[in-house]
């Protein structure tokens, strides 16, 4: 690596994974109670 | 080497190397399934595509979790270097493992005549303002994208079409690709499944990960902060015994770059630590045959030049390196690529 892509690495990786990290706490903690989650119909079934 | 296309050459090492990776694709998918089934069996068609989706999708996070762990646990410790080798050829099939993955939903849709579902799911434009809600597949279709990307231009004529530096910096997007990886799970199947070894499986892939890079470029900034100078500007390396036989010391210009030291009994020569190829860093290679080796993919070069053996055309940075008083010393001033710069200190 280059030395502007190895200064490059740890900032774009530090950013990542502060934004990655509040994404996945925010979906952990509104993720909805096991019972609600029956799907009906194949639109609402994520997978 | 030239800028045509040549074809992939397939050798022992890669033979094994590829046999190995499909093997054990083969054994985490069978495993998976072999499981499932036995667990609780599927009850209908679309059941049993849902669990093909999860096994591949499940597999092709694992994969690309590996690939981005090999390059950081490499620079911290030389035993993860022939993981290194044929990275490539593990990123190709990481993109079609993938696609399988996409396929699958594609064909769980198309079995219950709801293909429009996908569509509108896809298009509905006021679910981008949701969080719980936020169309997650988009999120793998573009990790999927970023991938087909890295696939396409994976082989060595877009390396040397593009050039390593450009090249190299196209493939650092495959970061951003896993951060959307991390939460098209995560708003994905973690929301409609109560499963505690999802959330477990993407903290400890993901910070895993993340740590490795941290850890990898912290190392490398304490390794950067510049040599000791002496006279006129030139680098103080130490005497010739520190530097090991038919290897390297690796020293830091003040602009930061970085220069590979080689020893070869009494001849000492200064190369860019920036392989042609890759580059990979030359300076942790082995003087092989009479050759400066690079640890990534074996390309060589004379330490007296920085030119690779004939028929190769390659060409690396040299540097001025003289003796003073038992100490090697290097002008930090790069001269022109190919020109002859190595010292003998008999």
């Amino acid at each position: 690596m280059t030395r502007s892509q190895r200064s490059a690495h740890p900032i774009l990786w530090t950013v990542l994974a502060l934004a990655v990290a509040f994404g996945f706490g925010m979906a952990l903690s509104l993720r909805a109670p096991a019972d609600a989650n029956t799907p009906e119909i194949a639109s609402e079934v994520r997978i | 080497m030239s800028v045509a296309f040549r074809a992939v050459q397939w050798n022992r090492a890669k033979l094994i190397y590829d046999g190995i990776l499909l093997a054990g694709v083969a054994l985490y998918i069978g495993t998976y399934l072999v499981l499932a089934y036995w667990l609780d069996s599927p009850k209908d068609q679309p059941a049993a595509i849902d669990l093909r989706i999860r096994a591949f999708g499940s597999c092709a996070f694992l994969m690309l979790t590996i690939i981005l762990s090999i390059g950081p646990l490499a620079r911290l410790d030389r035993r993860f270097l022939p993981l290194l080798y044929n990275r490539r050829h593990f990123g190709v099939l990481t993109f079609f493992v993938a696609l399988a993955h996409a396929w699958l939903v594609i064909e769980w849709f198309a079995v219950q005549d709801a293909l429009p579902n996908l569509y509108d799911e896809l298009t509905k434009i006021s679910d981008y303002a949701k969080f719980i809600g936020f169309p997650f597949k988009m999120l793998g279709l573009v990790a999927l994208l970023t991938l087909f990307l890295m696939a396409a231009t994976s082989h060595d004529f877009w390396l040397v079409f593009l050039t390593p530096p450009v090249w190299k910096g196209l493939h650092m997007t495959l970061y951003v690709a896993y951060g959307l990886l991390v939460m098209h799970i995560a708003l994905g199947i973690m929301q409609g499944d109560g499963n505690l070894l999802i959330p477990a499986m993407l903290v400890v892939g993901f910070a895993g990960v993340a740590v490795l890079h941290l850890l990898a470029g912290w190392r490398e900034r304490v390794g950067d902060r510049g040599g000791a100078s002496g006279r006129d500007g030139w680098l103080l390396v130490g005497p010739p015994s520190s530097i090991p036989d038919k290897g390297a010391r690796i020293i830091a210009a003040p602009d930061g770059e970085r220069i590979a030291v080689f020893r070869d009994g009494a001849q000492i020569g200064a190369l860019s630590n920036l392989c042609a190829h890759q580059n990979g860093p030359i300076g942790e290679g082995r003087i092989i045959d009479g050759c400066v080796t690079c640890p990534w993919h074996g390309y060589q070069y004379r330490l007296a030049d920085g030119c690779a053996p004939p028929p190769f055309t390659e060409k690396l940075v040299t540097y001025r390196v003289r003796v003073t008083g038992g100490v090697v010393e290097v002008d930090p001033r790069p001269r022109p690529p190919g020109t002859s710069a190595a010292i003998r200190c008999d």
